[in-house]
């Protein structure tokens, strides 16, 4: 809104109008998971004329809403109503089909962009690095949620469920969420939008048990009590647990803090109480069973004499050193040999590096950084689980993602970000784009495969049957 | 500045229950359950909107009313257990359900969450 006499004064104008553009703060947000919007949600709250892109990789958003979170467990999903709302206002702008590193790089998104806030998780998974790990039927329990929930890299994931008994190595809530989706009934799971020729490899599994192994005691389980209370009250399914490996929780139990109590007296409850009377009923009849063992660790995984799959992991016990619950796994050489038809190692996740300049940690998995700034790179932050590391459920996230926000409004409010330059933002790197003939897919075009997904649900009695071919998304999309 | 509004965004009191809600002109509204009213008001942080899903809606209640509140369900403890800064009078402000006899019910932010208002919506009275 420029008022302006006329001749004479045009050039004062377009002066004053480059000013008032060169206020306005581009910023640009790799990923589009949870990270990624609480940190767009907090800038467009405190700055009032910011710009927020939002880059994705994939042609949808929501990240692991969308990819990661358990099929059965869809309230957890209700955050992405949030995110539609903010990825409909003026300021924000999504484009989905840019891969940062490959189709644009750094360099161009930092001259495009005031900040550049990275967002983008931690896609890879941590190997157990033993022999034998690449047998088949050896996998990544990130691989398996993928293929659960639809990931196009996973949809053609090599699964054989033609086994009896598989071996999950970690018990934290990923590892819970595989071994809860291959023992729940198949009417149940028929309910939840596991695409369609998943459902079809369950219905036709003969997975009877699933157990889960830990490096340590099980007062070191990862997993959480909401989790545990499923895995106990499963249909059709019991537990297995050995009470001698939980007759010390209960002195345990009493100087622990309130997390740790009620998940462990649960466990003790379970593994060394009579069941009461249903309970005791339900498990009476099963067919399936889950177990926890603990103070294992893998050391090699074989295959049977001239095969090519997994038929058992051999592993060592280990002891525990040190205080309380930071004790460390030591490896004795005693030996034990678990049969198993799969092997799903749920260790961790890893962030990968997508620029090689970035002060990228090795060992963690994460980009440096000093509370959300980056090292090194001015201008640059981090949001969610790059910056912090893979661990945390939505509270660690949303609370990542305000503070990131929170923060580069701040560092453009004291100059620390300098915004007098104006910046081209996403019309530079549609320019790139273009060049290398790469179509942006917009949240409105989302809307439209979301729609899709939706109608295609219904009709099977289901939230929703995701698309998980990308040839096939981007059809839908440009209909 | 910083400092003043943060203390002033870090509590909440509720009143006037029976003329539907009077926020008491804070920027951040919470979101409880209420039979009588047709919509939520937004919240701070409803992540899984009300669903027992999450715990980004955790409250303390000040004393004098933390004994007027129902028990918590069990999912609702479960839920708590993965809150940071727990304390004893740590709820969820979901499952607060407003009645006559919470007129006055303060609340307050944990650290975490402090100032991380979403919306600035105010609700109408009704």
């Amino acid at each position: 809104m420029l008022r302006c006499a006329f001749d004479g004064a045009i050039g004062r104008c377009l002066s004053t109008a480059a000013a008032r553009l060169s206020q306005v703060p581009q910023v640009c947000i790799v990923g589009s998971g949870p990270a990624g919007f609480y940190t767009a949600q907090q800038i467009l709250k405190s700055h009032a004329t910011a710009r927020v892109d939002m880059y994705e990789k994939l042609p949808v958003p929501f990240g692991l809403v969308r990819y990661g979170v358990a099929p059965d467990h869809p309230e957890v999903k209700n955050c992405i109503n949030t995110f539609t709302q903010t990825a409909a206002k003026d300021r924000f702008t999504f484009l989905g089909n840019v891969t940062i590193s490959e189709d644009v790089t750094l360099h161009q998104l930092k001259e495009a962009y005031h900040a550049v806030i990275l967002a983008y998780g931690a896609s890879q998974d941590t190997a157990l690095n033993v022999p034998g790990e690449s047998l088949r039927n050896v996998l990544s329990a990130r691989q398996f949620v993928g293929w659960y929930n639809g990931l196009p890299d996973d949809a053609s994931l090599e699964v054989d469920l033609d086994v009896d008994s598989v071996v999950i190595i970690g018990q934290g809530n990923v590892a819970v969420d595989v071994a809860r989706i291959l023992l729940t009934p198949i009417a149940l799971l028929k309910k939840t939008d596991i695409p369609e020729n998943v459902l079809d490899a369950l219905s036709h599994s003969k997975v009877k048990r699933v157990t889960l192994v830990g490096r340590r005691g099980p007062q070191h389980v990862a997993l959480t009590i909401k989790e545990l209370r499923e895995m106990i009250h499963l249909p059709e399914c019991r537990p297995q647990l050995r009470p001698q490996d939980y007759s010390h929780l209960r002195d345990l139990i009493p100087s622990l803090p309130r997390q740790r109590k009620r998940l462990l007296e649960l466990l003790a409850k379970t593994a060394l109480d009579s069941p009461e009377p249903k309970l005791a009923s339900s498990w009476s009849s099963a067919e399936r069973e889950w177990s926890l063992r603990f103070l294992l660790s893998p050391v090699e995984i074989l295959a049977a004499p001239g095969g090519h799959a997994v038929c058992a992991v051999k592993l060592a016990k280990n002891r525990l050193e040190g205080e309380g619950l930071n004790q460390r796994a030591v490896q004795t050489t005693e030996m034990e040999t678990l049969q198993c038809g799969l092997i799903l190692r749920s260790i961790g996740y890893r962030g990968i590096n997508i620029d090689s300049l970035l002060p990228y940690d090795e060992r963690s998995g994460t980009i440096a950084n000093d509370g959300g700034r980056v090292t090194g790179h001015n201008g640059v932050y981090v949001s969610g689980w790059i910056g912090t590391g893979p661990v945390g459920v939505i509270l660690s996230t949303m609370t990542s993602g305000f503070t990131t926000g929170k923060l580069v409004v701040a560092d453009i409010e004291s100059g620390l970000v300098d915004v007098s330059t104006p910046r081209a933002g996403k019309m530079l790197i549609q320019n790139v784009l273009r060049e290398r003939g790469i179509q942006p897919v917009s949240f409105g075009q989302w809307t439209r495969l979301d729609e899709h997904e939706t109608e295609a649900g219904t009709l099977l009695g289901k939230p929703r049957e995701k698309v998980t071919n990308l040839k096939q998304m981007m059809d839908i999309i440009h209909q | 500045m910083a400092g003043l509004s943060s203390f002033v965004k870090s509590w909440l009191i509720i009143r006037n229950i029976s003329l539907g809600l009077t926020v008491n002109k804070r920027q951040f509204i919470y979101r409880f359950r209420r039979k009588y009213l047709r919509r939520n008001i937004m919240t701070t942080p409803g992540a899984c909107e009300a669903s027992l899903a999450c715990s980004t809606c955790h409250v303390y209640v000040d004393d004098e009313y933390i004994e007027k509140l129902p028990e918590p369900l069990e999912e609702e403890e479960d839920m708590l257990d993965l809150a940071v800064f727990l304390r004893n009078n740590s709820r969820l402000g979901c499952q607060i359900i407003l009645t006559k006899e919470l007129d006055g019910l303060t609340l307050r932010l944990p650290q975490a969450t402090r100032n991380f208002y979403v919306d600035g919506h105010v609700p109408k009275p009704h």
